[in-house]
């Protein structure tokens, strides 16, 4: 049998991995439980996009604060991650859609954060991003936004989780958790026993599931955000650019591909790991690339992939204690914009388990807020 | 957007037969075909250069009665046409002269061939190292040709197309088999399928007599090989009981170990695959009809299992046959009965598979290159070294060593580079066995963005 140990994790994504480092580094014992290996959905083939431009009002202090983390990655786990602090830009194609860029701008400057998301004119846009098509009239623009390597960072995580001690399983899928006598027990398909003080779900588009199995019924909606990348180009764009009135993230990496994704969906399966792709979704991405930048009309598609993630009626994660089982904590449900939280989300997990209050605003993010939601306005649409 | 009862993707001797088989038992079909012309890789331009075939030294008359049947069957025709996307349904999307279009089909039968198995070796990326079957390509279909090359590897393609050249009045340097001694006896004890295959031995021997009457110096027990030189292949190094041998001044090197099915369209639209270890390849999990675990998706001819160009035809009737007892155009029983014919005689054509497979299996070291510095993901040349680092730290799963090195992000999808990182994770794993496949995603091949952009428009959205 496996020593049991202070915290147990399911999900070995770039949450399980950060709450197990963050753990580790206080000196708690933790071990990961990955069915299949580590970063093998959302966590390791999403957008890369890291930006605080744009995001829910309630997730801007997580948010603010997980910047300063992907600022000094290397700091933290020995790797950047491949970030590169390349700046993200919303494009404004209509005179209204700027209008709106204005007062999400105001609204941002209202909160008293540190923080501003800067609008910018014709001129500066087009000095920022040259082959943009000509018709732009503005944006909204943070500088120290940018992008990074999916992969390569939540494996980042992983790796220095282990030389801290935290110890990972892959491969190895957990039935149902069972808590008695102030113990945790998971048991794997395999029939092994792993066991623990505390549990954690990070389980991603399968966290609902868990959730539920535990008493903490959650909408989670798993769906797949279809992605494709080109062959190499020449460098031609900086910044990661998003349109404000039509779906899209769009950068270049530094070996020249192309990265265009932006919400497009198609269905996937929980049980059998696939995902599936959608061709008129992939069409429109594709239009919308060639609108915005002229020179994508001969770029080159590659590949396309989609990943398997969970998303939430209104959007924002799931993070915090479960109110109806002890010594349980969930995070999962960031609704395809989770990459950028893993490493602040992964420390707050850490103080949460540890009995410490959580050092940012998390009320927001409650698992049991679709339940009165539901029942207080008869099941409307949120 | 179009449709149609059937949609075929390739038109050589499966997917010609097919379409006519199809079309008597009165499914619309279309075609789809990335050559110029119906002929496939065995009968490339068959219907325009009937008389360069002959003058290779191979009959034309069957591919050329396959395609003037299928002009004559009704199937919709259509050349240059690349597909480049399939869903597990029947959605196709394919692009012709730089227009990109869609077709739905009630079912799709995918009888896309073989391809060359990769022959990774230190130096194989230099200018003037190519497969043999390439070289075969440029010698029929626009008569360039490369003196004094050196054939080497493995399987009766190497011979054929030496024996080509030499046909042709253009010199060949030596023919390099590296055929393990071993595998004459191992195959020796395949004797019935031997036996089975008579004719097409005897057509072996025939190819290396005429190389030998011509001069060329056939080397066999090679047992390694190196491609030298600066920025374009110089010389040779091979190695023959435990000697190393230098030819030097070779323009040409000419790889062959083998084919093995083109299964890139087939995983893209989800089929299952598995492990054929005497074939050393994956092959999609296939029925003796070519259905796959995809009930729209069908596999005939070399696609489905390497059988070659004979049984190709009878294996892309019997899938069509199937595919109209599918759709209700044949009743049970008349199914029946002319599959069983054609099974019949497909058993007999292909009888020598077991014999040729054991004799031709390729040796390790040229699957799982020893060479630590031998690049085995071209396009984002990744080495060797690499795998074996990954595996150390402990990997297992070849889809995490992609996430991590790129191997097999490239233009080319991993068809030059799954199998060899298979080999070589497998070659580590404790049992031997291999490993995991790449996931293969699409399009099949890059498609310009404008293309798939217009499809925007088909569906009458902005």
């Amino acid at each position: 049998m496996n020593p049991s140990t202070d915290v147990l994790v399911i999900g070995g994504g770039l949450l399980g991995c950060s709450t197990a480092l963050h753990l580790a580094r206080r000196g708690n014992t933790v071990r990961v439980l990955e069915k299949d290996y580590v970063a093998r959905h959302a966590s390791g083939v999403n957008a890369g996009g890291v930006r605080s431009l744009g995001r829910a009002l309630p997730e801007l202090p997580l948010s603010l604060a997980a910047k300063q983390q992907w600022l000094h990655l290397a700091d933290l786990v020995g790797d950047d991650g491949g970030f590169r602090a390349v700046g993200q830009i919303r494009v404004a194609e209509t005179e209204a859609e700027l209008e709106r860029l204005c007062t999400r701008s105001r609204t941002v400057a209202k909160l008293g954060l540190d923080y501003a998301e800067t609008v910018i004119g014709r001129e500066e846009l087009y000095e920022r991003l040259p082959a943009l098509a000509r018709h732009c009239v503005g944006g909204l623009y943070v500088a120290n936004d940018g992008y990074a390597q999916p992969y390569r960072t939540t494996a980042a995580f992983r790796r220095q989780a282990e030389r801290l001690g935290a110890v990972f399983h892959e491969g190895v899928q957990a039935t149902t958790p069972t808590y008695a006598a102030g113990t945790w027990t998971v048991r794997s398909h395999a029939g092994d026993d792993f066991r623990a003080t505390v549990l954690v779900n990070c389980a991603g588009a399968w966290g609902g599931q868990l959730a539920a199995a535990l008493g903490d019924a959650t909408p989670l909606q798993p769906n797949g955000s279809m992605l494709m990348v080109t062959t190499r180009m020449k460098p031609f764009v900086g910044p990661v650019v998003g349109a404000a009135g039509r779906s899209l993230s769009f950068k270049q990496f530094e070996n020249g591909t192309v990265l265009i994704g932006g919400g497009h969906r198609a269905p996937v399966d929980l049980d059998t790991n696939h995902t599936s792709l959608a061709l008129t979704g992939l069409a429109k991405a594709a239009r919308t690339a060639t609108d915005l930048f002229p020179i994508m009309r001969c770029a080159q598609a590659a590949r396309c992939w989609s990943g398997i993630e969970g998303f939430t009626p209104d959007g924002l994660p799931v993070i915090g204690p479960s109110p109806s089982s002890p010594a349980l904590f969930h995070a999962f449900g960031f609704s395809a914009h989770g990459f950028q939280l893993g490493p602040i989300v992964g420390q707050i997990l850490a103080e949460l388990i540890r009995g410490e209050p959580a050092s940012l605003p998390i009320d927001a993010f409650r698992v049991d807020r679709f339940e009165s939601a539901c029942r207080g306005a008869g099941r409307a649409a949120p | 957007m179009a449709t149609c009862d059937l949609v075929i993707v390739g038109a050589g001797p499966a997917g010609m037969g097919a379409a006519v088989e199809a079309r008597e038992r009165g499914l619309s079909v279309m075609v789809l075909d990335e050559q110029a012309g119906p002929g496939g890789q065995i009968y490339r331009g068959i219907e325009d250069h009937a008389a360069n075939f002959t003058r290779l030294g191979t009959d034309p008359s069957k591919g050329l009665d396959l395609a003037q049947r299928l002009r004559r069957s009704g199937a919709h025709y259509q050349s240059v046409a690349s597909v480049w996307f399939i869903t597990p349904d029947g959605e196709i999307a394919y692009s012709v002269n730089g227009r990109a279009q869609r077709i739905t089909a009630q079912r799709v039968l995918l009888a896309t061939g073989a391809i060359e198995r990769p022959c990774p070796l230190p130096g194989w990326t230099l200018p003037g190292v190519m497969t043999a079957g390439a070289a075969q390509i440029l010698l029929k279909s626009a008569g360039v040709a490369c003196p004094d090359a050196v054939f080497a590897g493995s399987g009766p393609l190497l011979y054929l197309a030496a024996a080509q050249y030499v046909r042709r009045g253009v010199p060949v340097r030596a023919v390099l088999d590296t055929t393990p001694a071993k595998h004459y006896l191992r195959a020796a004890g395949q004797w019935r399928s031997a036996l089975g295959g008579f004719a097409y031995l005897r057509q072996g021997w025939d190819l290396l007599r005429q190389l030998r009457q011509a001069g060329v110096p056939i080397i066999h027990g090679v047992t390694g090989l190196h491609a030298l030189g600066q920025n374009q292949l110089e010389s040779i190094q091979f190695q023959r009981r435990r000697r190393w041998q230098t030819l030097d001044d070779v323009s040409g090197l000419f790889l062959h170990q083998g084919v093995v099915p083109n299964i890139q369209a087939a995983l893209v639209a989800q089929c299952d695959r598995s492990w054929d270890e005497r074939a050393q390849c994956w092959r999609i999990v296939t029925d003796a009809f070519g259905r796959t675990s995809q009930p729209a998706i069908y596999l005939a001819g070399d696609a489905a299992a390497i059988t070659g160009a004979t049984c190709a035809p009878m294996r892309g009737r019997l899938a069509a046959l199937a595919i109209a007892h599918a759709l209700g155009r044949i009743d049970a029983g008349r199914f029946q009965t002319e599959a069983q014919h054609l099974r019949r005689q497909l058993q007999r054509d292909a009888a020598v598979r077991p014999f040729l497979e054991t004799l031709y299996q390729p040796a390790a070291t040229f699957t799982a290159p020893p060479d630590l510095e031998t690049v085995v993901c071209r396009c984002e040349e990744v080495r060797a070294r690499e795998i074996r680092g990954f595996l150390q730290a402990g990997g297992r799963d070849p889809n995490q060593f992609k996430s991590g090195h790129r191997c097999g992000m490239g233009p080319c999808q991993g068809r030059m580079c799954a199998l060899t990182l298979g080999h070589l994770m497998s070659a580590h794993a404790d049992d031997g066995t291999m490993a995991g496949a790449l996931r293969i995603r699409p399009p099949i091949v890059p498609v310009p963005f404008a293309e798939l952009a217009s499809l925007v428009d088909d569906e009458g959205m902005r």
